[in-house]
């Protein structure tokens, strides 16, 4: 198939199943679907999310729980305390999450001896101070009375799920965007070789910090839209090292470095999640740990990259 | 006309001097010959002017243009593109994608240059190969081909027949040949004296860190302080 006629098939594929995913709230599935796809839909954007910097520029990120947090609260702060409309909230809560990239990203991808594992343990380290941050300032949590907007949107049924559905496929495109193009092409060579990225004539910071920022932004507002949607907003909840395990694992398990295998990551763990422990935080935890070992050892290139090779295998026998 | 000028360079490592005091000229059109024994500071000083160190004292000019200091990204986009002595591609990367991370932009494709450089390295059919999978010797090609997708003014090899077969050799040989046919510019690290007596118009030599000798092959291989430091009775 031509290169074009791939573009055209995949934009088509997404295209319908947008179209469909926005329809089954109003074709009278229950209420917990809806709220089950809700989370799948916020699952796929924190993983493709995660898989724009760590799975495209191999720096291994642990922070997106401080984005996914300060992204909640950023919204629920300007909400209750500013009376800022809500949707006027969810960019909010992107600048303050891009700045918190930013700034990070302004000192560690300056320096050499922060790459790889210490660049992990920066994030950890912003995780840490944000959650404390927060916890000194608004402990007891924000509930969203009613989530202010000047417009008449969220009286729209089934407002928060369309929100998170729009910003699920916005992630995905961006990722696929970035996987085909120039900006991608510079950090799988980050990736594979940063000294060697720079020989060769990369900007090696600017597009780190570019991937970092769209990372931290997607995160952000997603935090948001959760906030939003559960309208009580408590540290303990969005600040759970969940939201950092989680998309790690999915990208791990679907196929990290590629766009797709964040979504087939995301949506086969979300299913496992509600299957097999019911949403219950403990049994949750149990198996992540033993998923992460699990795919570790048998599927470390992930569900994707099986997939395609055994296709590829099929055809080459196939021609023989 | 000097294409480079490195003036009185020095760069410690703790209290080992790496390179002491050394200047050297590359004219344009020249391929220039860096030899020396192990850790006479011939790599350090390629580091130094491809901007990976920076130098304790001394300045380099490039084109007239003072770039010490600048990062090793800006420095290759002004036109000096080095390689690596242990060869350094993009493994997870194709052989196409390995040289179009040399252009600034998709729009700076040129499907002719591709196809040049491809049949002068002779990896014309393994373009969409993984560069992890390619041998030794082909990714050492590959990481030249992808400086020259650059079309860089100064071409700097590290050690480009290091722990490569004679056939392979051979080939880069031929292309450092035809490049210089070409009329570039190329600053050549080894410890191959035959290449080096094959290609160089000039050789310049180290030991601990500063220059001992300058000249042609023939000049600097009759040099008392080469011949007991370095090359003994070799000849070509």
């Amino acid at each position: 198939m031509t290169y074009l006629w791939q573009k055209i098939t995949m934009v088509m594929a997404l295209s319908a199943s947008f179209a469909i995913l926005f329809a089954l709230p109003y074709l009278g599935i229950s209420a917990f679907m809806v709220s089950f796809l809700l989370s799948v839909f916020i699952w796929v954007t924190l993983a493709v999310s995660w898989n724009i910097l760590s799975g495209y520029t191999g720096y291994f990120s642990f922070g997106h729980t401080a984005f996914f947090g300060s992204g909640a609260f950023a919204s629920a702060v300007a909400d209750f305390y500013f009376s800022i409309d809500y949707l006027l909230t969810i960019p909010i809560a992107g600048v303050v999450t891009t700045g918190m990239a930013a700034g990070l990203g302004l000192v560690t991808f300056r320096l050499r001896r922060l790459r790889g594992q210490l660049f992990a343990l920066t994030t950890v380290v912003l995780t840490s101070v944000s959650s404390i941050v927060v916890i000194n300032n608004w402990g007891s949590g924000i509930v969203m009375y009613s989530v202010k907007a000047f417009w008449p949107f969220l009286n729209i049924p089934h407002v928060f799920y369309t929100l998170a559905l729009l910003l699920c496929f916005a992630s995905i495109g961006i990722s696929m965007a970035i996987y085909r193009s120039r900006l991608g092409l510079n950090l799988f060579a980050i990736r594979d070789d940063e000294e060697a990225a720079e020989a060769i004539g990369i900007n090696t910071f600017n597009n780190k910090m570019l991937a970092f920022c769209i990372s931290s932004l997607l995160v952000g507002i997603a935090g948001a839209i959760f906030a939003g949607w559960i309208k009580y907003v408590w540290p303990e909840t969005v600040f759970s090292i969940n939201y950092s395990l989680f998309p790690i694992l999915m990208s791990i398990m679907g196929g990290v470095g590629t766009w797709v295998g964040p979504i087939i990551g995301a949506a086969i763990l979300t299913t496992i999640f509600q299957i097999v422990a019911g949403g219950e935080a403990v049994l949750n935890n149990i198996i992540l740990g033993s998923l992460l070992v699990a795919v570790m050892i048998f599927l470390p290139h992930g569900v994707y990259n099986l997939v395609l090779s055994g296709y590829r295998r099929i055809r080459r026998s196939a021609r023989l | 006309m000097s294409l480079l000028r490195v003036m009185n360079v020095t760069k410690s490592f703790g209290g080992l001097k790496a390179v002491n005091n050394v200047s050297i000229e590359v004219p344009q059109n020249l391929v220039l010959g860096l030899i020396g024994p192990n850790g006479s500071g011939k790599t350090t000083l390629v580091n130094i002017i491809a901007g990976f160190y920076r130098p304790d004292s001394g300045e380099i000019l490039f084109k007239g243009e003072r770039i010490t200091g600048l990062k090793p990204y800006h420095i290759a986009n002004k036109g000096i593109v080095r390689t690596f002595q242990l060869t350094r591609v993009f493994k997870q990367l194709t052989v196409l994608q390995n040289l179009m991370t040399a252009l600034n932009s998709h729009k700076d494709f040129n499907q002719q240059q591709v196809s040049e450089i491809l049949t002068m390295l002779d990896l014309q059919h393994k373009k969409h190969v993984i560069a992890g999978n390619l041998s030794y010797g082909e990714q050492k090609l590959l990481e030249i081909g992808r400086a020259l997708m650059k079309n860089p003014d100064l071409l700097i090899l590290d050690e480009p027949t290091s722990g490569i077969s004679p056939t392979i050799i051979g080939r880069l040989t031929r292309l450092v040949k035809d490049l210089k046919m070409l009329d570039k510019t190329i600053l050549i690290i080894e410890h191959n004296l035959n290449v080096i007596s094959t290609i160089c118009d000039r050789v310049v030599v180290l030991n601990y860190g500063e220059k001992i000798a300058e000249g042609t092959f023939e000049e600097i291989s009759q040099d008392q302080r080469v011949i007991s430091a370095y090359i003994g009775g070799f000849t070509p």
